[in-house]
């Protein structure tokens, strides 16, 4: 079986597994978007009651969240097995050692077998959160914008498959989900939702350059908010955050291989 | 020995047994409360007080909610759906022990080693690190009257977790799809409990919803003892959270298993 042909049944089938069990499904996908909902009332009841946080408005900051949230269901859509905790419960039932054996590239049937179909609910609420936003923080949408809009989720994506490949390397020594990914992956997405320059040098520079996160967030929302940016991470580093997210994808499959290369299997 | 004395030993043992899990977990707890603490500097840049807060109490409460957190939602949630699930709870039930007593013991157990080993050091890097980097101190108790009720406070937080995340798992008698109703959910109760913002921004009515809730007890009564703001008064709830989640749990476990068929002879 090609590896793409394999994917598309794998893939095919996960979905339908899915959508087998209604309440389960409709749980997911309504509880994916309610995380819109709570998570952005959070930010928003808390940047407004100040007015402002590092110079950007509420609506401002719901931008940046907006985007977090895209890259995020656009990772959790296709990457969801490489999750730290999904990735070390399939090492330690064997699901995975049963995998090595099919006719099918090990990664690919990682990414095929659990597509997340739930993550509709959390893009759907996103875009809509990212319309209402835009619109009041002065947003002019036009081809231009969102195509930087599209890099920067797929970018973001990107990384978080980059790093999430880097974790799946350290489960196949330590045969477990280690909350190291979960800070470096979601604590980034976390941090991006807020304006870069509240952070500390430190914090800053390890997830705009080095876990570029930040990076893939923060330049292109400059860019659709027509706003400068600091020097670290001006609007200039637009063409940058390409780079870095290959860059990023890169070191995570260099991991994953070497990682595969020296498993030993549990059983 | 005590059976549920011993299911409890066991509960820390699991939980304690890999470092590299303690460790990382404890490191994700210091990170997000960074995160955290630098948000409320640059607000509270803009504006000395906000809500009823000022810099020192927000900075209590972003420190004391990621120590808190790791008790209150657990790594090891759907444990209980999964033994109702499979089959394994009626082994639970031939035991001569009370079944929801003995899983109660193994969870307090397991949180007994979050506790030790996550929320304890996050709180004493918080006390010392923050004012060192900041200059600012938290807004922690004085006395130790204080701390004792601090104490009290952050151990009755897995107790009424553990009923909350009872009742929520005693859906997996009636489906086996209990997972739907858990992500429906998640992020609402984060959001009423007090963990994405402090309840003190809420407006009005929902405000009054959150802390009419038992998820009150869980993140935001613990941060306000701690706070010595109004103390006594979320003690007080914290405890009659407890009583009142035990009853209901002991309740709906009791007419659960009264109505469960055994598959498999």
């Amino acid at each position: 079986v090609g590896d793409f042909r394999g994917y598309l049944r794998l893939a095919r089938a996960s979905v339908l597994a899915q959508t087998e069990r209604p309440l389960l499904f409709w749980g997911s996908v309504v509880g994916a978007s309610f995380s819109v909902m709570a998570e952005g009332a959070g930010i928003y009841l808390l940047v407004h009651t100040f007015g402002r946080i590092g110079g950007w408005t509420p609506s401002q900051v719901l931008v940046l969240y907006a985007i977090t949230l895209l890259g995020f269901a656009l990772f959790s859509t296709f990457c969801y097995s490489l999750h730290s905790p999904n990735f070390a419960s399939l090492l330690r039932t064997g699901a995975f050692d049963r995998a090595l054996n099919l006719p099918i590239r090990p990664l690919v049937w990682l990414l095929g077998s659990d597509l997340q179909t739930r993550e509709l609910g959390r893009f759907v609420l996103g875009v809509g959160l990212l319309a209402w936003a835009g619109g009041d923080a002065g947003v002019r949408w036009s081809p231009g914008s969102l195509a930087v809009l599209a890099m920067a989720c797929a970018c973001t994506a990107l990384v978080l498959f980059g790093i999430s490949l880097a974790g799946v390397a350290m489960s196949f020594h330590t045969r477990q989900a280690t909350e190291f990914v979960t800070v470096l992956a979601f604590g980034g997405l976390n941090l991006a939702a807020y304006p870069l320059q509240v952070f500390d040098t430190l914090l800053r520079m390890v997830f705009v350059y080095l876990v570029p996160v930040g990076l893939t967030v923060y330049v292109p929302a400059l860019w659709l908010l027509g706003k400068h940016g600091p020097a670290w991470a001006g609007r200039g580093l637009l063409p940058l955050v390409p780079v870095l997210t290959a860059a990023a994808c890169a070191g995570g499959l260099l991991a994953y291989r070497a990682g595969l290369r020296h498993y030993l299997e549990v059983g | 020995v005590n059976p549920y004395l011993a299911l409890a030993a066991a509960g820390f043992r699991q939980q304690a047994r890999s470092r590299l899990v303690l460790v990382s977990g404890l490191f994700t707890a210091l990170f997000f409360g960074t995160v955290r603490s630098a948000v409320f500097f640059a607000l509270f840049r803009v504006r000395g007080h906000a809500a009823g807060l000022g810099l020192s109490e927000a900075l209590t409460y972003a420190w004391v909610v990621e120590a808190v957190y790791p008790l209150a939602y657990t790594l090891w949630s759907w444990n209980i759906a999964a033994r109702i699930r499979s089959g394994d709870l009626v082994v639970d039930l031939t035991r001569p022990q009370d079944a929801f007593t003995g899983l109660l013991a193994y969870d307090a157990g397991r949180n007994l080693a979050q506790l030790a080993f996550r929320s304890v050091p996050t709180m004493l890097f918080a006390a010392l690190a923050v004012p060192a980097v900041a200059g600012h101190g938290l807004a922690l108790p004085g006395g130790p009257v204080g701390w004792a009720m601090a104490g009290l406070s952050v151990l009755l937080v897995p107790v009424i977790a553990f009923g909350i995340r009872f009742l929520q798992e005693c859906v997996a008698f009636v489906t086996a799809d209990y997972r739907g109703l858990g992500r429906l959910l998640f992020f609402p109760l984060m959001l009423l409990a007090g963990f994405l913002v402090p309840i003190e921004f809420f407006p009005g009515p929902l405000r009054v919803a959150a802390e009419s809730s038992p998820l009150f007890a869980v993140l935001s009564a613990p941060v306000r003892v701690c706070q010595g703001v109004d103390a006594g008064r979320s003690l007080l709830v914290q405890v009659a959270w407890v009583v009142a989640m035990w009853l209901v749990c002991r309740w709906v476990f009791g007419r659960a298993v009264r109505r469960m068929v055994v598959h498999g002879g």
